[in-house]
């Protein structure tokens, strides 16, 4: 009677193990393509929020954003530079009353029209504190922005309150023209409005009652040349637009971004052509330009690239009233000669970022190469001018944030100090981003501290007026000249773009001249494809121009 | 037995609350922030600051996120994670898929690795037994994210035996990651059933046996085997936990989206309430194997007897 009993129980068991596998729910498969129809695959990742353009920052969700959105004006694949989209005409008498004229039957892909009231409402909406959106900043120039703000900025939770509804800035003038207001000048205000946030939301967007709009986030509805079909744990899926209205219709039917944790695999499937696009290359292939032996089509012709992005990386020399070792500008000149950057991006970085020489990143308008003459490497001049300013204090501490693969090259960077300028250097790390961000805002860290900016519009502006200006927000030196801010604001007032380029390089001459933060490295983006794909371009901003992909046929 | 069952359940309610209360603490002490890095190279506005913050309890004390967290844990709710979904929802999706792996390196390991210790056993100081051997130290000596790495590598990407990557969880696309995974219990399973069948086939019932004219087969396969698979079963039911632990590379390095891959983003994104509901079930999952590992061992043994 017994060992009936026990076959039984070891059943049971085996039964209980298997349950788990027969109980799994397989996903609906993809409908197959219709005859002569195109398809990609492209490494995607899991984006952190509902896929609303205000509340997305982080390339998971902003590179199917970027796809799906129609903005007022599109960024030039190659270059950056501003081309109307939406917009029929932006156009300002003083850089202050902007007029935006809409192209009229600029549909959204739920059939309805793109009119002004959508983009003074969805302004409204995401500037709005009550919405708490990510973005908010953006908005930070038009007129009325502080009062969409909550009047006490610590409020409790129920105590929170803002001045106004909506930004007095905006005004619907008719269906196909509404009018814009900036507190100060700002003449670049058109490179400003192509980013995904501005891009106007339809009606379905507000007819939503969810809190944080996430049900219209599950599927969202936008005027671009590509439409989200289809969002899972595993791919997120996005098909051509049938009647999309503007210039940059999609080249390939449909684009599925499988979701990949971990760049390696990604770019292990793209060697093995089971990828067709990465936009991720990992350190470890690129040491001895591996990645390249590696992404070769059958008849020799490779199949990665390279793109400049909008990323400057630069370090802060602590502000004179935290650290008084730093207030002569030859101690800092002579830091910042005393480093080699091209032999770091060779060693350390593997040539995936290039040695900077401005303040600024190549791919904006009103970027001009050399103007850091204390980027170039003269260990003997660098020596001189420091013994000439009586030395540093040291040790001389060099602080990054440990989160984020900084250890190499501040390593390097100190070891560079050190043996150059004979001055003690040691690497000092915060455990992440954050709070390195709070320790700079305290003004507590003395010595160098990590500056890195990525663009939030491609223009040379904004790599300095936030960053330099008198009292900006990261403005972590407290740099302070007003012939540096008068330039800004005239720069900003000035009524062509080539009249502000040039005021904007004088004022970087004064950053040379006083040198509150020395250029490190500017950043490059690699990527790699499948033979599947002929050419595909990368974008300034790190994403893939979709409308110019060509497959092999 | 139902006894027995019904008590070993009960024991596991304390285990779980104090697994939950050690992870969430753990978690809760973590240095940085959650909001740390979340709007890029920029703080977060105080506005969304504060609605994040209110959103996931952040800014009550330890002991109060936790007993609200135990609270919704009671009824059966797992919270929401900071991408806004929710998290048993989001195990439930990935759970079918670690489960196959975890079967296919507990098949790998149980088959393999047991046939591997049994033929060395017999074969003591023999070539097989120095094959196995020195083959198993190799996997034990190297790290899962190598053999996971070199594997991927080789039989992947330069042979093409197997797929590169697991994207949508098919059998034949977890094959490698699983062996991958199963690859150091294997060796450990095999080294365990070999010295256990050495000891087991010098005891005196080996000797009685052979005397009595039992074929080697009856004596190793029915008698020795029995006894000596006891420590072995123990194993691999312990082995589970480990599975688990090295899922999490597995899975990351093969892009499986099953539970491991999804702690590991959760870790490195900070989203402590899909970590702590992720572990909590890997805790669940672990004493329900071992429970079963008990409920085993009165079939291999009927002197062990659970009534």
């Amino acid at each position: 009677m017994r060992t009936p009993l026990r076959i039984g129980t070891a059943l049971v068991a085996v039964a209980l193990m298997a349950l788990g596998t027969t109980a799994c729910t397989t996903e609906e498969p993809l409908p197959p393509l219709e005859e002569g129809q195109t398809e990609i695959t492209v490494r995607g990742c899991t984006p952190q929020n509902p896929m609303i353009a205000s509340n997305t920052n982080e390339v998971c969700g902003g590179n199917i954003l970027d796809a799906s959105e129609a903005k007022l004006v599109h960024y030039n694949a190659d270059n950056a530079a501003p081309e109307l989209d939406v917009a029929e005409s932006i156009e300002s008498p003083d850089a202050i009353n902007w007029t935006v004229k809409l192209k009229q039957g600029y549909m959204y892909q739920d059939g309805t029209e793109i009119k002004a009231h959508n983009f003074v409402d969805t302004w409204n909406w995401a500037a709005n504190d009550n919405n708490a959106q990510m973005n908010e900043f953006f908005f930070e120039m038009i007129e009325g922005y502080n009062d969409v703000k909550f009047t006490d900025p610590d409020c409790e939770d129920d105590a929170c309150e803002t001045a106004a509804e909506t930004m007095s800035g905006l005004a619907v003038v008719d269906d196909y023209t509404f009018t814009i207001k900036t507190y100060e000048p700002t003449s670049n205000l058109l490179v400003r409005l192509g980013y995904t946030v501005f891009a106007p939301q339809p009606d379905a967007f507000f007819a939503d009652t969810s809190a944080g709009k996430v049900e219209f986030a599950q599927a969202p509805i936008a005027a671009g040349p590509y439409q989200i079909t289809s969002v899972s744990d595993t791919a997120i899926v996005i098909e051509k637009f049938a009647d999309y209205s503007g210039a940059y219709a999609g080249s390939v039917d449909r684009i599925v971004f499988k979701i990949y944790n971990d760049a390696n695999a990604a770019y292990t499937d793209v060697v093995a052509n089971n990828l067709d696009v990465t936009d991720l290359v990992p350190a470890d292939s690129l040491v001895g330009d591996v990645w390249k032996t590696d992404l070769v089509a059958d008849d020799g012709s490779p199949r990665w690239g390279t793109k400049a992005t909008g990323i400057f990386q630069g370090m802060t020399f602590s502000p004179e009233t935290t650290d008084p070792g730093m207030a002569d500008v030859r101690i800092r000149q002579a830091i910042s000669m005393a480093i080699d950057r091209d032999e770091i991006v060779d060693v350390v970085f593997n040539n995936a970022r290039k040695a900077a020489d401005s303040w600024g990143s190549p791919v904006v308008d009103g970027y001009k190469p050399g103007q850091c003459t204390n980027c170039v490497f003269d260990k003997e001049k660098a020596k001189e001018l420091y013994d000439a300013a009586g030395g540093y204090p040291g040790p001389l501490e060099l602080w990054v944030n440990g989160d984020g693969g900084h250890e190499a090259w501040s390593e390097a960077v100190c070891n560079q100090i050190k043996n150059n300028l004979d001055l003690e250097c040691v690497v000092q790390t915060t455990p992440d981003f954050k709070t390195l961000r709070d320790r700079i805002g305290a003004r507590e860290l003395k010595g160098i501290m990590r500056a890195g900016w990525q663009m939030d519009y491609p223009s040379i502006e904004n790599f300095m007026t936030p960053l330099y200006a008198t009292g900006a927000s990261a403005n972590d030196g407290d740099y302070s000249n007003p012939e540096f801010d008068r330039l800004m604001r005239d720069a900003a007032a000035a009524s062509t773009n080539e009249q502000a380029n040039l005021l904007y390089q004088q004022a970087q001459d004064l950053l040379n001249k006083d040198f509150p933060v020395m250029p490190m490295w500017t950043q490059e983006s690699q990527f790699g494809y499948s033979t599947k794909v002929k050419s595909i371009k990368m974008t300034p901003f790190s994403t893939f121009d979709f409308s110019t992909v060509e497959l092999a046929s | 037995m139902g006894k027995y069952i019904l008590r070993r359940l009960l024991m596991m309610i304390p285990v779980i609350l104090g697994a939950t209360l050690l992870i969430y603490f753990l978690n809760f002490s973590l240095p940085g922030d959650p909001l740390a890095g979340r709007c890029g190279d920029r703080p977060c506005s105080p506005a969304y600051e504060a609605a994040f913050r209110a959103e996931y309890n952040l800014d009550q004390p330890f002991i109060v996120q936790y007993v609200r967290y135990l609270g919704k844990l009671l009824h059966g709710d797992l919270g929401t994670n900071f991408y806004g979904k929710s998290v048993a929802h989001e195990l439930a999706i990935r759970y079918p898929t670690t489960v196959k792996l975890a079967v296919i390196a507990i098949t790998f390991e149980a088959v393999v690795g047991v046939l591997a210790g049994i033929l060395a056993g017999i074969r003591k100081g023999k070539f097989i037994d120095n094959l196995v051997i020195v083959s198993t130290l190799i996997f034990i000596s190297i790290p899962v994210f190598v053999v996971g790495g070199v594997s991927q590598y080789l039989f992947g990407l330069k042979l093409g035996w197997f797929p590169v990557t697991s994207g949508d969880g098919s059998l034949e696309q977890l094959l490698l990651p699983g062996l991958v995974l199963g690859s150091l219990s294997v060796a450990y399973a095999a080294r365990l059933t070999r010295t256990s069948l050495v000891e087991n086939l010098r005891a005196d019932y080996v000797r009685t046996a052979k005397a009595k004219g039992l074929s080697t087969a009856r004596t190793v396969g029915i008698h020795t085997l029995r006894n000596s698979l006891l420590p072995v079963v123990t194993y691999i039911g312990a082995s589970f936990g480990v599975l688990m632990g090295g899922a999490i590379v597995t899975e990351r390095i093969f892009n499986v989206n099953g539970i491991g891959n999804f702690i590991w983003r959760s870790i490195s994104q900070r989203d402590g309430v899909s970590v702590v509901g992720a572990v909590v079930c890997l805790v669940i999952v672990y004493l329900v194997v071992n429970l079963i590992v008990d409920i085993l061992y009165g079939v291999l043994d009927p002197r062990i007897s659970h009534d």
